[in-house]
């Protein structure tokens, strides 16, 4: 398993971990799943920039 | 009428057995079937990636120091969480041991993430339990 494939995964995970807990609608739970997958997929994307800026 | 509440044990006990299994206790299927799905499917990518499972050996853990030994035995303890994966993999015989999950750290990673989520879902329906939602 390549290591971008294995880090969407783990955002897939914690993104539906995050979805789960609580006594919510399903639309807000919905929600929150989907920021946090984009918001962890936005991490990625700007640190493996970074990372390539940093070290060339 | 009111629904009588559910024993404290039984849910923990159900909870770490079936992974998401609380909410089932609780009536909340939706969060039952999404629980027990990323458990499951955490767990069974780990499989596949030849993650470690067996409890680390003294001689495994030979030169190194006390802060990763425990770190060791926690991701160990971590990985006994997640219930009935754990226990189906043990029954089949699946025993990479310490070393090898070492060298397969993807699939460790993935099999102590399965036992941290089962704790997260149990914890969420304990705590909805106390709060009689």
């Amino acid at each position: 398993m390549s290591h971008p494939v294995y880090t969407l995964l783990l955002a897939l995970l914690v993104s539906g971990a995050a979805a789960i807990p609580g006594d919510r609608p399903a639309r807000e739970r919905a929600y929150v799943g989907a920021y946090i997958f984009l918001a962890c997929v936005v991490s990625i994307f700007g640190g493996g920039w970074f990372m390539y800026l940093v070290h060339g | 009428m009111k629904r009588r509440p559910v024993p404290a044990a039984a849910l923990a006990l159900l909870g770490w057995l079936l992974p998401g299994g609380g909410y089932l206790l609780i009536g909340r299927r939706f969060q039952f079937a999404l629980s027990l799905l990323l458990v499951s499917v955490a767990f069974a990518i780990g499989i596949v990636l030849q993650g470690g499972l067996l409890w680390p050996q003294a001689g495994e853990l030979q030169g190194l120091d006390g802060f990763t030994t425990l770190l060791a035995q926690a991701s160990a303890l971590m990985k006994t969480l997640a219930g009935g994966p754990y226990l189906l993999a043990r029954f089949f015989d699946y025993s990479p041991g310490f070393l090898d999950g070492r060298l397969h750290e993807y699939g460790t990673v993935l099999l102590v993430v399965a036992g941290v989520l089962n704790m997260f879902a149990l914890a969420d329906a304990w705590e909805l339990r106390k709060a009689g939602r």
